[in-house]
């Protein structure tokens, strides 16, 4: 192995190490790595700081419809139950109602859905809602964009955009949180070359009336908007 | 009865050897302890309960078809969970699926409970969840937000360098650097 190709991997070592290579990137190290010990050594020597980020996310309990879904997969391949079907009602996540009513409220859901146009898209059965965005095409083709709010919505959410160009060099998008007359920053964020990108708003959206994403100046944005709007999500 | 409660003494080593033959029970055990943290992380990468709960049960599910060998020289089974799920995540985020099945629960995803275990268990790990998140904040800003990125938001590290208008030897490097002080912070090695 060249001293060249090998000094490329050394470099690689920490986006291996934290999942940012791709497929095939990371195919070609563990292929390196099976002949290098030096590499192999200095991966032992910081897996333990990756595999220690995991231990700081918030903990949450997982859902109990996970386990049962899981269980009652793993419980039919081992041959100790039978496959049984799910009931209507709760597939339609109505478990709790009889099957009659259930049935006539998911179709009543599906109509009235179908009325709305924008506004809620998803309804969450925790009550995570996600709301389509409006978004100024003539500045930024044919982006899209939506809003998660937490079932708490102390809790923030997450902005998602897909298909928005770049904002260019030297520029960045910022996240605002309109309150009436009132305008706060909440995050900055770019996107990927396919226009991908997620701005997490870790602020309460209790009270807030619009989430806003308008193009500043990078690094740091600005102290207000310097221009309309180009995503606009009424919460 | 008393089969389970044996099984549910055993320690992960050895339940992940009866999962290997195939015992329900023994991956029920695993899935019991170590679900929770395996759903926090999905959700904190994808932002999305669903997509957190569908990547989650394709790993457990991963663990339980292939019988994927777990090799106690690699790390305890809780890291090698979470790293089965992380990768999982990574890939879903990067196909960028979001799975639009209801889920059946009204149970909200603010209980903020680990999976039943001795308190004493639990408060090791939320004492060890605080000692990470400091480590963490000793990091330069520009090692935290590539490390996130890259870990929790399941960008390459060329997305990244795009996405921060950096080379992608910064990127790289800034990664390591962090890696290694967080490594180093974590170790009691700097002060």
């Amino acid at each position: 192995m060249s001293a060249g190709g090998h000094e490329r991997y050394e470099d690689e070592l920490g986006a291996f190490l934290l999942g940012a290579l791709t497929d095939e990137e990371s195919a070609q190290f563990e292929r390196h790595l099976a002949t290098c010990a030096a590499c192999r050594q200095e991966a032992d020597r910081l897996r333990p700081a990756a595999d220690a980020l995991p231990r700081s996310v918030e903990p949450y309990a997982a859902p109990a419809s996970l386990k049962r879904s899981l269980m009652r997969t793993v419980l039919d391949e081992a041959g100790e139950r039978p496959r049984e079907r799910t009931p209507l009602a709760e597939r339609l996540g109505l478990g709790r109602l009889r099957p009659q009513l259930a049935v006539g409220l998911a179709v009543g859901l599906l109509v009235l859905g179908g009325l709305v146009g924008f506004g809620i898209d998803r309804l969450g059965s925790s009550g995570e809602r996600t709301i389509a965005a409006q978004v100024d095409h003539l500045r930024v083709g044919n982006a899209t964009a939506s809003l998660t709010v937490q079932g708490d919505p102390s809790r923030g959410g997450q902005l998602r955009v897909s298909g928005l160009r770049s904002p260019g060099p030297g520029h960045v998008y910022e996240v605002w949180l309109q309150r009436g007359s009132q305008v706060e920053h909440s995050s900055l964020f770019s996107v990927t070359a396919d226009g991908a990108g997620a701005a997490g708003i870790p602020q309460s959206l209790e009270g807030v009336d619009r989430v806003l994403v308008t193009r500043e100046q990078a690094p740091s944005g600005a102290m207000a908007p310097t221009s309309t709007p180009i995503i606009s999500v009424k919460t | 009865m008393s089969k389970t409660r044996d099984i549910q003494r055993l320690a992960d080593e050895e339940l992940m050897q009866l999962v290997r033959q195939g015992d329900a029970r023994a991956f029920e055990t695993i899935y019991d302890r170590h679900g929770g943290a395996a759903f926090s992380l999905a959700y904190r990468m994808v932002g999305n309960r669903a997509m957190a709960e569908d990547v989650t049960q394709e790993a457990f599910l991963s663990i339980w078809r292939s019988r994927l060998r777990y090799e106690a020289e690699r790390g305890s089974v809780r890291t090698w969970v979470l790293g089965i799920v992380h990768h999982r995540t990574i890939d879903a985020l990067r196909r960028n699926l979001v799975h639009e099945r209801r889920r059946t629960s009204a149970e909200g995803i603010e209980e903020r409970q680990e999976a039943p275990e001795r308190t004493d268990v639990e408060a090791a790990r939320r004492e060890d969840a605080r000692t990470v998140r400091a480590a963490l904040e000793t990091l330069p800003a520009q090692q935290t937000r590539v490390i996130e990125l890259a870990y929790f938001g399941g960008f390459t590290h060329t997305q990244i360098a795009e996405m921060l208008g950096l080379p992608i030897g910064t990127v790289k490097g800034r990664m390591r650097l962090g890696l290694d002080k967080l490594h180093r912070q974590l170790a009691g090695d700097i002060a």
